[in-house]
């Protein structure tokens, strides 16, 4: 909301770090555009055919196919539990809504595993079946089918959030008006309700479609090639580079028409503004009868998207035990995570803190046009984001080739918008004559910072922090290709145990990933009041 | 005949009985408003009306039909009634007309396009078909509201709380606006509000609830000189209320004594009492011994408002004082009656201080 934007200092200059750190940030945000930029200009005849040739079509056209099933299976998934948590009589809601969220902390590449183990031809599915019916062979769920399956499990919650916090914040009285008026419930659904849920449902939607378009995990081991995969693949064979950085301009042209397609659909967003706020908390719907379906439905979702990933890292581990595999545990990786994320985290939440007070607060030449750029790392998958680094660090800064330092310049570059946009949306809901009311009382610029500002700002910040973290130690390709040689972390470490078949090995540090990011996630949940009764 | 029959219905929320045994009957072209705190039950009594909740027992009938009873239950959409509310409502991803059409019956275009224009002829916006409601102030989304809920000619319209989100000026246009099309109209109308004043202007019949019930039901008059209990006093006036006793016929209390009036019948002939004293009963006269002092003048344009305390107690009376006054802060005063009308006393309650 824009409350208070309008409200700019205009006596006093910009704080000096402050405007130091945008302009650091804002310079990093443009590495990846450099690059491509620089591989555009340099296009020669033969890479234009590359351009235009079947492989690049068919990669372009499974991203495609695959976006839109997923962002399918994944509304057909989200809508109805977003519905029911928020507007029915189902018992322990809150606990569900948790249990509804929760699958976001499962990396795609584990979840893609343990699905192919389970659902796999020959998979634990397939030996129970055998042991019943004698069933030898089940249909392979690699390709599009497994890749849309498993990606839907673990990304619908993005919609869930957005569509269950809209569906919450509508205005009750709009429905009975509707029902007054002489439309049925079903009616009422169709015509008043689902048209205001349009603009959180894009937003969703456009989150869903650009998680499924970066991912990296899942499409390999589905052996389904979209642009990530391809992208990654070409870059490791070492043979010819300028192939996937061809592949990474096609990329991210689709990213950035899928966001322009979203926000024309987003439309009329201004419409929901009007009235004055929810007077009334709507009456929940007794499900009655149909709890059973109900329940059945919320068993299915969390019991593929939650249980069976955590059950079976459980049973791979007690199997590997059991048969006395060398399990191999080392607090290296661990250490290695805990340390990036929480230094990419804290790093990505100062800058786009003096971002956000700088973009809210200063009206200073170039401010939007700042205010795009620094959105860039939304439509940038990491893939390309880790290529153009490492040209990047290869041409002009080679101290810094193969560093720590490197790596997280690279989630900067990923996860700046993700924290910008969740503190930009904090500040601008403080009013500024808070500020100007401490500098009355004779409070400078930075008392007014720690005393005002950062105590108000808190839950914006949190989430914030706990969102990077979340992301960083689920990361996998910026971490496979900028990583120093021999840095492992828990990623890493979960990608080459499972690509060699240590099933055990690799469970360790799988169920370290979810229970580390389980608790950010945790917090931020009982964090946000809005959720839950 | 009566349009909307409400015969001893109750509901009850957990522990809370939002309605007792609430009775009323409203009829044609008649307008009743329905007043009371916040939580008195008057919204959930038309809510009730609406479908939007189902009652425990007595029966609701609108046009002798029993939509409403503990075994019946006539969904909102099949009741045929109009309804406006407080958050205005109108769909924000429709425009003007689109609104307005979304609760019309009829399937013609050009039936509809003419009843569209016939009801923003009513409300005086004419021509605002096109406009969406965020382009329109909050007194014209009330009277576009109005309009929709009229368009497909309802026999009885209910108002929650129609006027609270709009200012003062928009309120009275509104409210004389809302009159006339009523009358015109020939609806029976249920206008819930905690606007005394609001409710005074429009009402035909009024309805005082407290606790679930209708504590009073009578013209607004009626009820205005003559409320049934303290409770209803209180909400329907702008009166003091103080401690007295009554005697021989007689109300004793810091001002005087004076003849009463017992509205309740409950009162022996020497007990504990509650008296009113409205504004404008009394007046201040400047008496160098007098028992009560001004504490404050207000200049209100054609009079003074004088706030006088007691020298002992808690009193304090506000008295309506002539553009001439010679009264200042802490001039001494005496309070006389200015009329000889008996003041009205109710029986004392424990639970209240004053």
């Amino acid at each position: 909301m824009n409350l208070f934007s309008a409200n700019k200092n205009s006596y006093r200059m910009p704080p000096f770090p402050f405007v130091f750190a945008t302009l650091f940030v804002a310079l990093i945000m443009l590495i990846p555009l450099f690059y491509l930029l620089l591989r555009m200009i340099h296009l020669s005849v033969e890479d234009l055919l590359v351009l235009i040739s079947p492989r690049a079509f068919q990669t372009l056209s499974r991203s495609l196919m695959l976006m839109i099933s997923v962002t399918t299976l994944s509304s057909i998934i989200a809508i109805p539990l977003a519905w029911i948590t928020a507007r029915t009589d189902l018992p322990y809601r809150k606990i569900w809504t948790i249990l509804i969220m929760l699958p976001l902390v499962i990396p795609s590449y584990v979840g893609a595993y343990l699905f192919l183990s389970v659902f796999g031809p020959t998979g634990l599915f397939q030996k129970v079946l055998e042991s019943l019916f004698e069933i030898q062979r089940l249909p392979d769920i690699r390709g599009l089918f497994g890749a849309t399956l498993v990606l839907s499990l673990l990304s619908y919650p993005y919609l869930f959030i957005t569509v269950r916090g809209a569906i919450s914040g509508l205005d009750v009285s709009m429905e009975e008006s509707s029902r007054i008026l002489g439309h049925n419930r079903f009616w009422t659904f169709m015509k008043v309700t689902l048209p205001q849920l349009r603009f959180p449902f894009v937003s969703g939607a456009l989150l869903v479609s650009l998680y499924t378009l970066s991912d990296f995990g899942a499409v390999s081991i589905f052996n389904y090639n979209t642009f990530s995969w391809t992208i990654y693949q070409q870059y490791n064979s070492l043979i010819d580079r300028s192939i996937s950085a061809l592949f990474s301009i096609i990329f991210v042209l689709l990213a950035f028409l899928i966001v322009l397609i979203e926000f024309k659909a987003r439309g009329y967003q201004k419409y929901y503004r009007t009235g004055s706020g929810v007077s009334r908390k709507p009456k929940l719907i007794p499900l009655g009868f149909w709890k059973f379906p109900v329940y059945g439905f919320l068993f299915c979702v969390i019991g593929l998207a939650l249980l069976l990933p955590i059950s079976m890292l459980g049973i791979w581990l007690l199997k590997g035990m059991y048969f006395g595999d060398s399990v191999t545990f080392s607090w290296v990786p661990i250490f290695n995570s805990i340390f990036v994320s929480v230094l990419s985290a804290s790093l990505i939440v100062f800058f786009s803190f003096a971002t956000a007070i700088i973009l809210v607060r200063y009206s200073v030449t170039g401010n939007r046009l700042f205010e795009s750029i620094s959105y860039l790392g939304f439509v940038l998958p990491g893939i390309v984001v880790a290529i153009s680094v490492v040209y990047f660090a290869a041409n002009y800064a080679g101290i810094f080739y193969q560093t720590t330092a490197l790596l997280i310049l690279a989630y900067v570059i990923l996860f700046f918008p993700v924290a910008l946009g969740a503190i930009r949306s904090v500040l601008l809901q403080i009013n500024p004559r808070f500020e100007d009311a401490a500098h009355g009382m004779s409070h400078n610029y930075y008392s007014v910072l720690m005393r005002i500002n950062i105590p108000l700002m808190k839950p914006g910040l949190i989430m914030a922090f706990a969102m990077v973290f979340l992301l960083v130690m689920k990361e996998l390709p910026v971490t496979l290709i900028l990583g120093p040689l021999g840095f492992k972390t828990l990623a890493t470490e979960v990608w080459s145990f499972s690509s060699e078949a240590f099933f055990a090995s690799a469970a360790i540090p799988a169920l370290m990933i979810i229970l580390i990011c389980s608790l950010p996630m945790l917090m931020i949940i009982i964090w946000d009041k809005r959720i839950g009764d | 005949m009566s349009l909307l029959k409400c015969s001893s219905i109750s509901k009850i929320f957990g522990t809370i009985e939002a309605l007792n045994n609430v009775s009323m009957e409203v009829n044609s072209g008649d307008i009743l408003a329905v007043v009371g705190e916040s939580g008195c039950g008057k919204t959930t009594l038309l809510r009730a009306i609406a479908g939007f909740e189902t009652v425990d027992s007595g029966e609701i009938k609108i046009e002798d039909r029993i939509v409403s009873s503990g075994n019946v239950h006539v969904l909102p959409e099949d009741r045929n009634l109009g309804m406006v509310f407080q958050e205005y409502s109108l769909f924000p991803h429709m425009d003007v007309e689109s609104n307005i059409i979304f609760g019309l019956r009829s399937h013609d275009p050009k039936q509809r396009k003419n009843r569209v224009k016939e009801v923003l002829d009513l409300v005086r916006l004419a021509g605002f078909e096109k406009r969406y409601p965020h382009e329109l102030s909050g007194g014209q989304q009330q009277r576009i509201a109005l309009a929709r809920s009229i368009a497909p000619t309802p026999t009885l319209m209910l108002l929650d709380e129609p006027f609270s989100n709009l200012d003062s000026v928009n309120r009275t246009d509104m409210l004389n606006d809302l009159q006339s099309i009523i009358r015109d109209s020939n609806m029976a109308t249920i206008l819930v509000t905690h606007d005394k004043e609001e409710a005074f202007s429009v009402a035909d019949n009024l309805a005082v609830m407290v606790d679930g019930q209708i504590n009073q039901y009578a013209k607004p008059n009626e009820i205005y000189f003559y409320p049934k209990n303290y409770r209803v006093a209180k909400l329907v006036s702008n009166a003091e209320f103080i401690s007295g006793n009554v005697n021989n016929g007689v109300v004793n209390c810091l001002l005087g004594s004076f003849s009463y009036l017992d509205t309740t019948g409950k009162i022996n002939s020497a007990s504990e009492v509650i008296v009113m004293i409205r504004f404008g009963d009394f007046r201040a006269v400047y008496d160098p011994n007098g028992n009560f002092f001004v504490s404050s003048t207000e200049f209100k344009g054609s009079h003074f408002v004088v706030t006088v305390k007691s020298f002992k107690g808690s009193l304090h009376i506000k008295c309506s004082e002539s553009l001439d006054t010679n009264l200042t802060v802490n001039s001494k005063v005496n309070l006389v009656q200015l009329s000889s009308d008996p003041l009205l006393v109710f029986p004392k309650i424990a639970k209240e201080n004053d």
